[in-house]
């Protein structure tokens, strides 16, 4: 005699709806919250870095009595007193040398830095001169294609290569203060903040104190022609004598106005251009950038940046690494830019400058 | 009341307790020896008033445009926060005897591919509007900007 099979105990559609809902619901719940986790990690990091770079600084300080330059002429150059020469011998750097180059050594990048100071071979086989060779040539001199992890903050979405144009290589995501200098920023001895062409800064130079005075700030790029993150306005008036007037460029984060694509800011850590190297106090941070080219070299307003929400990370003088919010002071934007004196940009300006006699309030 | 129109109620009342600034719409006109005047940048610089920011913007091809106040990360807002003025208008063009699009094909010509010339350096770019009308610390233009408006602002520069 035989039994009907037994009936098997399973799940009905409607169960295995409920089920996936749930887990549906869940998952909705975690994403965004591992999302925010990943964010602070990389927050953390850039923070990070740029304590390491505070303290690679204080380094070079005691070994050499003065601070790095953000643009200088390199040892053979300066022996024979001449300064920011351009000239087209592929084999020298337009006194164009980044002082990001001179920390390698204390970022334990001591190899890098050997073969950068003791000159190398471009494709294998042209002598080289000492501290290499102009932005132009990235593509065939190795050195200039290494990657510093200290250099690069994990927040910025991705290096800006272009790889449709030439690969600028050598990604980047800190710039040095140039304090509220805006007019010829990039070859100016007339530093105001910590930083500028052939500056050596002493700690005893910045008499606002380290802990009002900042060194460093975070940019971020994009790879996007139209962010206003690492990438900047071409050829604007008034950036001196009106800064605000470089606010017309963007609408909604977006340039309307022609920028120079061809150089991402956040590439080149060898290059001692402004645009490449440095940042003023004078516009709020996470505003866009704009330049006075000219082959690449040009002054102009070059803001701090970032992709944390709400403000971008700084190093004090002191060697403690702050966030500076969005809103911060920035006094009068469409003032001219100062000469000497206290800055007219407010705690932002103030905290730009290292001898400026301002007394910083809190931000 | 149904749940939805207490939610919206809720929503504008929660919009109109923001606290911040007032910002109105402003629009005009530029003309440069009678011609409307393209591509210039109009700064509305805050006159005295705290916490008041700059609003710009940059004049279309038939020299009209709508002013927007560029805060940072971002943001844009339509118009400008209600208060006093002082506007400039400037415009920079290639020096004379030089097109803007000769001058945009020597800056194409400097994208790194070639070692650099002296030869093919650019020149500095001059202003093409008077002092009177350029420079912040001269200009005699003054605009009030008022919550009822209309905002409507004409700049003829001799």
């Amino acid at each position: 005699m035989s039994h009907p099979p037994p009936r098997r105990r399973a799940f009905t559609l409607i169960e295995l709806l409920v089920v996936v809902a749930i887990i549906a619901v869940l998952v909705g719940l975690l994403l965004p919250a591992v999302q925010k986790t990943r964010e602070a990690a990389a927050r953390a990091k850039c923070q990070n870095n740029l304590h390491q770079l505070g303290v690679a600084l204080h380094h070079y300080h005691d070994a050499n009595g003065f601070l790095v330059f953000s643009r200088g002429p390199t040892q053979p150059r300066q022996a024979s007193g001449a300064a920011h020469r351009r000239n087209s011998d592929p084999r020298g750097n337009e006194d164009t040398i980044s002082g990001l180059v001179y920390l390698l050594p204390y970022l334990e990048q001591g190899p890098l830095f050997d073969q950068i100071s003791g000159g190398t071979f471009m494709d294998g086989t042209v002598p080289i001169l000492p501290f290499g060779m102009p932005r132009d040539f990235a593509q065939q001199y190795p050195p200039w294609q290494a990657r510093v992890p200290l250099f690069e903050c994990p927040s910025s979405p991705r290096s800006p290569e272009y790889p449709d144009r030439r690969p600028y290589n050598g990604r980047r995501n800190y710039v040095l203060s140039f304090g509220d200098r805006i007019q010829n920023n990039h070859t100016s001895t007339a530093h105001r903040g910590a930083f500028g062409f052939n500056s050596r800064t002493r700690i005893t130079d910045i008499t606002d104190g380290t802990s009002n005075t900042v060194l460093m700030s975070e940019q971020g790029g994009n790879a996007d022609a139209a962010d206003f993150h690492g990438l900047a306005a071409n050829n604007r008036s008034g950036m001196n004598t009106n800064p605000s007037s470089c606010l017309a460029t963007v609408t909604s984060g977006r340039y309307t106005v022609p920028v120079m694509s061809a150089r991402p800011m956040t590439s080149l850590w060898h290059s001692g251009l402004a645009s490449h190297v440095g940042f003023n106090t004078v516009l709020p941070p996470n505003s866009p950038n704009c330049i006075n080219e000219n082959w690449g070299d040009g002054w102009g307003l070059m803001s701090a940046t970032s992709y944390h929400a709400g403000g971008v990370n700084v190093l004090l003088g002191d060697g403690s690494a702050r966030f500076v919010p969005n809103g911060i002071d920035v006094g009068n934007s469409s003032a001219p830019e100062p000469a000497t004196g206290p800055s007219p940009y407010g705690v932002w300006g103030a905290l730009g400058t290292r001898a400026g006699g301002e007394t910083v309030g809190s931000y | 009341m149904t749940a939805l129109a207490r939610l919206s109620v809720l929503l504008t009342a929660a919009a109109g307790c923001g606290g911040g600034p007032e910002y109105a719409p402003v629009s005009g006109t530029v003309t440069l020896r009678k011609q409307p005047l393209a591509g210039a940048t109009v700064v509305f610089s805050p006159d005295g008033a705290a916490g008041a920011r700059p609003a710009t913007a940059v004049t279309g091809a038939d020299g009209t445009f709508k002013l927007q106040t560029n805060l940072p990360g971002g943001v844009t807002k339509d118009g400008a926060v209600v208060g006093a003025y002082k506007v400039t208008v400037s415009k920079f063009v290639p020096p004379k005897g030089m097109t803007e699009a000769e001058y945009a094909k020597k800056v194409a010509a400097q994208d790194g591919t070639k070692p650099h010339s002296p030869d093919s350096d650019l020149p500095p770019r001059v202003e093409a509007v008077p002092k009177e009308f350029s420079d912040l610390a001269v200009t005699s233009v003054t605009v009030t900007v008022t919550a009822a408006g209309p905002n409507e602002v004409r700049i003829d520069i001799p």
